[in-house]
């Protein structure tokens, strides 16, 4: 019981992983263009297969077959560059823009809100068409070229994809610390602050700020899901090599089981991180 | 003030939804042609199409002459029908399997729950590209359904994608409605568990139901939208397989993703033609959004009563003491 206990931990992605697999096999369902359980059975016992020896899986690009595993990484590293820096970026960028908020009266604070109701609901498609369409016509009123719009190079372009990609979070992260900040006025210790003098400022930035980014890791598992697909179409958009190249251009289930797993790990390590440290810190559970 | 504000969100919402589906309805109803410009010979010399957005054709026309907003009012009732017929499947299946997940025993739950989880870590739209491929790519002896059947397979299997998030979902409120105090009352007295579902569960899950249903809709539009990028267009996708050069892949419905995805190129040259679908799906959208906020705003008991308490508490402040004096003070405070 002891040992079993010990290793409760492994249970949660040992069974998250099970999903995935269960998910790669997908594309047996409809192999012969009509709905058949047998031929999802047999992809994928044979997804199990390839999945026995990972090292010696190949992927075929122009009928040759090459090596998955060490240019996998190369991919993976490449979309989580974009993803983790697209975090930042939206982090910094709604924390900046709550301040603007805070600071400001009443109409632009108005103005700030409907402008992130509405920005935050946009899907991404229209993001990354608009921001393209709009570096195209920068370019050709002024000369200047913001940023490349279509990489030809693999490791060329990280940094507008991110820019794009942080689009959404950044208002989907300032909605919800609009509210938090409501949330946190009325409690005591904000009270506490005042009626000692303290100023609004420094009450908003050392102390409730805290607290408000806290109450965001709560929403991880969302934000994630969100900005995951999000980064899909991206990279096929912009043409980066990333896990999405894996995902459609050599499309197997074992490379397909392995590519998300792999974009699983990362995520769901950092998510715990911020659930061990929440809890350390706080005392507060905080459920994936 | 908040209740005529939700009111106008969700009015403006579902009416440009409703508006767009009638008047497509209508459309088709009509015989569905589209007006078509190939040429003028005008004030500024000879031109063909495409033509970009003029006064005389607000959106622009396509490369073969064909009015962009027309194409966009006849793709509306197959883009937005589908949507929302795969999101009332996803919401009854959902509903169903999440009300009985929401009553199992925690140690089940503990492991489902953990299972469907790998839901969140893969996007939707990869599960259904990878499902539906085989099922909507032509293969060269062409398809062996017919189109009916293509559409009731993927509105079958993208409702089933959005069943375990939507399902996880539903169940936890039905397990925070069980957790309460009066659920104990009701269990104590002897309340089977088919009354306390119809009872007790049901009119506090009905209005998160109903903000939960514009939500879906939301998300099967992105789904179906990512597809028509990834070039698996609603419908099947037409694929030519002819030695002697051939088109690209083509939609059998011209609905909004087929056009977006068939048409992301021309954002380089003629814009409009990507842009107009994309204009009228974003719209889509936010009129869903607006709909989600009305209704949040209108069916959320916590937004009222905490309002009430602080105009409440501000108006005894105010008349048990002069103002002057309190006035003073406050301003400080709030400053």
């Amino acid at each position: 019981m002891n040992v079993l206990k010990r290793f409760a931990w492994m249970l949660e992605p040992v069974l998250i992983i099970a999903g995935i697999l269960l998910v790669s096999a997908g594309s047996g369902l409809f192999q012969t263009q009509s709905l058949s359980f047998s031929s999802y059975g047999q992809t994928f016992l044979d997804m199990w297969g390839d999945l026995s020896h990972p090292f010696d899986l190949v992927y075929t690009i122009t009928q040759t077959e090459r090596p998955l595993f060490p240019i996998i990484l190369l991919a993976l590293w490449s979309s989580m560059r974009i993803l983790f820096l697209a975090i930042s970026i939206s982090l910094g960028a709604s924390l900046i823009l709550l301040i603007i908020y805070t600071v400001s009266g009443r109409i632009v604070k108005n103005a700030i809100k409907s402008v992130a109701a509405v920005l935050e609901s946009v899907p991404d498609i229209f993001v990354i068409a608009t921001l393209q369409l709009f570096i195209i016509w920068f370019f050709k009123k002024t000369g200047i070229l913001l940023g490349d719009v279509a990489s030809l190079d693999p490791n060329e372009i990280i940094f507008l994809p991110a820019v794009t990609l942080s689009v959404l979070p950044t208002f989907f992260f300032l909605g919800l610390m609009i509210s938090f900040v409501k949330e946190e006025e009325d409690l005591p210790y904000v009270e506490l602050a005042r009626s000692k003098g303290l100023t609004k400022y420094r009450i908003l930035f050392i102390h409730m700020i805290r607290n408000i980014l806290v109450s965001l890791t709560y929403h991880g598992k969302q934000i994630v899901w969100m900005m995951l697909s999000n980064l899909l179409i991206l990279e096929y958009l912009y043409n980066v090599f990333g896990v999405t190249s894996f995902l459609f251009t050599y499309n197997t289930p074992a490379i397909f089981a392995i590519t998300s797993i792999l974009l699983f790990l990362p995520i769901y390590g950092v998510l715990k991180a911020m659930q061990f440290t929440v809890k350390h810190r706080i005392g507060k559970e905080m459920s994936l | 003030m908040t209740t005529l504000k939700n009111w106008l969100l969700i009015g403006f919402g579902a009416g440009f939804i409703l508006l767009m589906l009638g008047w497509s309805i209508l459309f088709h109803y009509k015989g569905a042609e589209i007006p078509k410009t190939v040429m003028t010979n005008g004030d500024d010399g000879f031109a063909a199409a495409p033509f970009s957005p003029s006064s005389q054709i607000p959106f622009g026309t396509d490369r073969d002459g064909y009015h962009m907003f027309y194409k966009v009012l006849d793709g509306a009732v197959y883009t937005l029908g589908a949507a929302i017929a795969i999101s009332v499947v996803a919401f009854l299946l959902a509903f169903l399997v999440g009300v009985l997940m929401g009553f199992w025993k925690p140690a089940v739950r503990r492991y489902s729950d953990k299972v469907l989880m790998g839901f969140y870590f893969i996007p939707q739209s990869i599960i259904a590209y990878n499902v539906l491929y085989p099922l909507l790519w032509e293969t060269e002896d062409g398809f062996t359904t017919t189109l009916n059947e293509r559409i009731i397979w993927t509105i079958l299997v993208l409702a089933f994608i959005m069943l375990p998030t939507t399902a996880i979902l539903i169940s936890n409120e039905t397990k925070e409605i069980l957790g309460k105090e009066f659920i104990a009352g009701a269990r104590v007295l002897g309340g089977s568990r088919f009354f306390l579902f119809w009872k007790h569960v049901l009119p506090h899950l009905k209005g998160r139901l109903f903000i939960l249903f514009p939500k879906l809709v939301i998300q099967a539009l992105l789904i179906i939208a990512h597809l028509g990028f990834f070039t698996i267009y609603f419908g099947g996708t037409d694929v030519c397989y002819d030695l002697y050069g051939c088109d690209p892949p083509k939609p059998f419905i011209q609905e909004w993703a087929s056009i977006m995805g068939t048409n992301y190129s021309e954002i380089y040259n003629a814009w409009w033609i990507f842009m107009t679908p994309m204009l009228f799906f974003s719209l889509a959208i936010i009129a869903l959004t607006a709909t989600t906020k009305g209704l949040e705003g209108l069916l959320d008991p916590s937004v009222k009563p905490q309002k009430k308490k602080a105009v409440s508490s501000h108006h005894q402040a105010s008349s048990s003491v002069t103002p002057e004096s309190f006035q003073r003070v406050g301003k400080e405070v709030s400053s």
